[in-house]
């Protein structure tokens, strides 16, 4: 009887000092509340931040894998190769395995070409038949240091992600949120694959952004990246995972010539001049929510200059 | 002797009423008809399976699991043999469980048809959300299981469904509007932990607790197992409940 009791007591306790770890290690972190997710910056993990770009900068080529996933669907893969001075191709992959769009920088000229249906065409649009959505191309001058391969990524097929580092600073792009880094942290080591890695955190925008790098410690270039954003609604998280990383690897000028075969139809995007106003027109009314909860009308402010600002943040 | 015993109770649970197999393939049904007519992402499928599967199918299935036992009077024999009834609560909970367990593959397995079907590569985290939905629904089916105990007929579902759905409400409204920053936290706590994992178990489906969770995440597998400890604990708590009211009360020989 003994025996029974002090083996039951042994039970319960065992299973309290379990339960209190489960609740110690499930409490909510100090990551969801944005204000403790702001770093402050150290010189040492900053300088392994700027080695990054200083690298990507510098070389004379780069080729590299990346899969890009978000919670709850599958990833898309995206191989890309950069040479100097303005050379770039992009082959995107979507979620299901099948290859999408390509994107090519012949050094003056970009291209995207859809052998499938472009993405970029409505599917419910009636006036374009369907045998006319394939086998589509767009193209547009491209300066040095002046495109974003990032932006372009998003239209190589229909649930492509914007890559987080984007692939232009290789040839010398900065993208828009630099200017507003916290502050960068490191946060130790880790390995990815077999490859040794230094991790890093930077917040950006008061922690509107965050991203942790998992940097090789041989090349310092990204093995992992994630990115949490933080918004109204929540928090998204993404995740890149690169691969066969080669620096200064020969490439095949192949790889950066592409021009249409005859029968293929040049996709033009509708001019957005068309949909402004034009001057002297009269504007059409609308009505918004105000701040202090009243409403705002545009025809209350007639015959007086009212100026639209608009803008996000991020 | 033991094994034909808990052989016997387990069998019942998939037995004890005739609707439980209507309910079983009304329910997979019901998956098919959401795949097919909404061609859900990933995250949908297993969100509703998490639901759907996790929740309200344990209800279904615990409905009166005691309760009819207690209002026929039948427990009251059951009470006179030389079994512990404890016993029987244990052994019909593994039942339930393995019911769940059941058709939860079976849910699981006709979704990745489906998408292999209709839109492949929609299915890649389900077998995170089935695991999440396996551990709620025994949560659930505990819970509603001890208050088949008490409440009596087929009630007991009634009577937690809506407890959940108003508890959740008012604490919920009551935390964010009326208490003050630090006590709101606690009463959350108190919900999170204490009440059916739903939130939790959510966070452990959607890949939270590892590649996409909001840190640096070197404690990927101690989140996921911290989560699923708690959840057979809180399980084991329900049970140990209902087994001690169950083995307590004096049960009359009439009909209630």
């Amino acid at each position: 009887m003994r025996k029974t009791i002090y083996i039951w007591t042994a039970v319960v306790l065992a299973g309290l000092v379990l339960e209190s770890w489960a609740i110690y290690t499930l409490r909510l972190s100090g990551e969801r509340w944005r204000f403790k997710a702001i770093v402050k910056d150290e010189p040492a993990a900053h300088a392994l931040y700027d080695r990054m770009f200083e690298t990507m900068r510098s070389a004379k080529s780069l080729s590299y894998e990346y899969s890009y996933s978000s919670p709850g669907e599958k990833s898309r893969r995206y191989m890309i190769w950069l040479k100097k001075p303005n050379y770039f191709r992009v082959e995107a992959f979507s979620a299901q395995g099948w290859r999408s769009g390509t994107l090519v920088g012949d050094g003056n000229n970009l291209w995207v070409y859809w052998p499938g249906d472009c993405p970029l065409i409505d599917p419910e649009d009636e006036e374009v038949p369907r045998e006319a959505r394939s086998n589509r191309y767009m193209t547009k001058p491209t300066g040095l240091g002046r495109h974003s391969i990032g932006h372009v990524v998003l239209d190589l097929g229909r649930g492509m992600g914007m890559p987080i580092v984007d692939p232009s600073t290789f040839h010398g792009y900065t993208d828009s949120l630099q200017p507003y880094i916290d502050g960068v942290a490191g946060r130790g080591t880790d390995r990815i694959g077999r490859e040794k890695c230094d991790v890093i955190e930077v917040s950006i925008m008061n922690a509107q952004r965050t991203w942790y790098f998992w940097l090789s410690q041989e090349d310092h270039l990204p093995r992992r990246i994630k990115q949490i954003i933080r918004g109204a609604w929540g928090n998204g998280v993404d995740v890149e995972d690169w691969s066969h990383v080669a620096i200064d690897a020969e490439i095949a000028p192949q790889k950066f010539v592409w021009s249409p075969p005859a029968d293929w139809q040049r996709y033009v995007a509708p001019d957005p001049e068309g949909e402004l106003l034009k001057a002297g027109e009269v504007a059409p009314d609308f009505e918004l929510q105000a701040v202090d909860g009243g409403t705002i009308k545009l025809s209350d402010y007639r015959d007086k200059v009212v100026w639209l600002y608009v803008w996000r943040s991020g | 002797m033991q094994s034909i015993r808990a052989y016997e109770l387990i069998k019942e649970t998939f037995l004890r009423k005739s609707y439980i197999w209507i309910v079983h393939l009304s329910w997979l049904g019901i998956y098919v008809l959401f795949g097919l007519l909404f061609l859900p992402t990933g995250e949908e499928v297993g969100l509703f399976v998490f639901i759907w599967g996790g929740f309200f199918l344990p209800l279904v299935l615990s409905a009166g699991i005691f309760g009819d036992d207690v209002a026929s009077g039948r427990i009251c024999v059951l009470a006179t043999r030389p079994v512990w009834l404890g016993e029987f609560y244990i052994y019909r909970l593994l039942g339930l469980s393995l019911q769940g367990a059941v058709h939860l593959l079976l849910a699981g397995g006709l979704m990745f048809a489906l998408d292999a079907l209709l839109q492949p590569g929609s299915s890649s985290s389900l077998g995170l959300w089935l695991f999440s939905s396996w551990l709620l629904f025994n949560a659930c089916a505990a819970l509603s299981t001890s208050l088949s105990v008490v409440v009596k007929g087929a009630y007991n579902s009634l009577v937690l469904l809506l407890a959940v759905v108003i508890g959740f409400l008012l604490l919920d409204v009551l935390a964010g509007y009326w208490l003050e920053r630090g006590a709101a936290d606690a009463v959350r706590a108190v919900v999170r932990y204490a009440g059916p994992p739903v939130s939790l178990l959510n966070r452990l489906a959607k890949g939270e607790y590892g590649k996409y969770s909001l840190g640096v995440s070197k404690c990927d597998l101690m989140k996921t197992v911290a989560c699923t400890v708690h959840c057979l604990i809180l399980t084991t708590a329900y049970c140990v409940v209902g087994i001690l009211i169950l083995t307590r009360r004096q049960f009359s020989a009439q009909r209630e």
